[in-house]
């Protein structure tokens, strides 16, 4: 490997790892909708490990001790390999996929509601009180579910806070509602997940978490303005 | 190809064929009862047609691809073994529209 080739690469490892921390990070979750999909996501990736080990070992095994092997057959590897250890895999990760996925659905409705709009390129909140927030920030209770009513003016985006839950697009004529909540008091950015024209990259928005009191106190406030 | 081939290489693609139409077919129920609004109806009618869907995948699970007298090739074989494995990922695939969230 040239020297510079190799500079670039060790140079671009700390940016690969950053990628597993950091505000848009799905496995540094702050709510109870994300820590879900985190749970998925360990749950494959353990899951895979696993897998993986395993099929190197009977590759090495095949190589370094190949009469380990030499007893089982090919009707063996087909029904073990083809059909005994996917089949179970398969029906585990569906099975925790449908669970955890169940739990992030908003079933009935939540006590808040957040109307949102997407437009090229930029995010519009809607309170229930009916006060727009133009800066692009959202406030939000902490501890308290809250429905995103999320709809697009123009194009599909999609409306991502990946550190409080899962992503959903926002379709022009089209109402979707995704449910969030953060655990604590804080900032949690957003992002446009789909792509969307030349601004997509800079349609950020943030999630400001209040602690409930602080947070009826500012919806009072701007009820009166 | 003889008729015996013709009829086994028929039935390995009748499973999944099947398969595959029954899936758009439960996917179609689910999506329309969620626009259309068919409420309490949208569960039995989701149960009722995963029912079905599995009746034509069980009866080809049975079948037997060569006619009693004819000797099994590789092929009837296949077209056996291919339409159980069907009908089995019919059961397993389908089994959520029975109790899953449909709409929200
Ligand atoms: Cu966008």
């Amino acid at each position: 490997m040239s020297p510079v080739l190799k500079t670039l690469c060790l140079g671009a490892t700390p940016f690969v790892l950053a990628g597993c921390s950091g505000e848009l990070s799905t496995l540094d979750p702050a709510g109870p909708r994300a820590a879900n999909l985190a749970l998925l996501w360990w749950v494959m990736f353990w899951g895979s490990v696993v897998l993986f080990a395993l099929v190197m070992i009977l590759f090495f095994l095949a190589y370094f001790r190949s009469a380990l092997l030499a007893r089982f057959t090919p009707a063996h590897w087909i029904i073990g390999g083809g059909l005994i250890l996917p089949i179970p895999v398969l029906v585990l990760l569906t099975g925790t996929a449908l669970v955890l996925g169940e739990q992030l659905l908003p079933h009935g409705q939540a006590p808040l509601r957040i109307g949102v709009e997407a437009s090229r390129w930029e995010w519009r909140f809607t309170y229930p009180n009916g006060v727009n927030s133009a800066e692009e920030v959202v406030h939000i209770p902490a501890g308290q579910p809250v429905d995103f009513e999320i709809s697009a003016a123009d194009v599909i985006h999609s409306f991502w806070v990946p550190r409080l839950g899962g992503k959903i697009d926002a379709v022009p004529g089209h109402v979707n509602v995704i449910r969030l909540e953060a655990d604590e008091p804080g900032t949690y950015w957003g992002q446009c997940a789909e792509y969307c024209g030349e601004g997509h990259d800079t349609m950020f928005f943030r999630v400001e978490a209040h602690p409930p009191e602080v947070f009826a106190a500012m919806m009072e406030d701007n009820a009166g303005e | 190809m003889t008729r015996q081939n013709n009829r086994a290489l028929m039935l390995l693609i009748a499973g999944f064929t099947l398969w595959s139409g029954a899936f758009v077919l439960l996917y179609a129920l689910q999506a329309l009862g969620c626009a259309y609004g068919w409420g309490e109806w949208h569960r039995p009618i989701l149960i009722v047609a995963y029912v079905v869907s599995l009746v034509p995948l069980a009866v080809l699970a049975w079948q037997r691809p060569n006619k009693t007298g004819e000797p099994q090739t590789s092929l009837s074989l296949s077209a056996l073994w291919a339409n159980r494995a069907a009908f089995v990922a019919g059961i397993l695939v389908y089994l959520p529209v029975t109790f899953a969230t449909a709409c929200i």
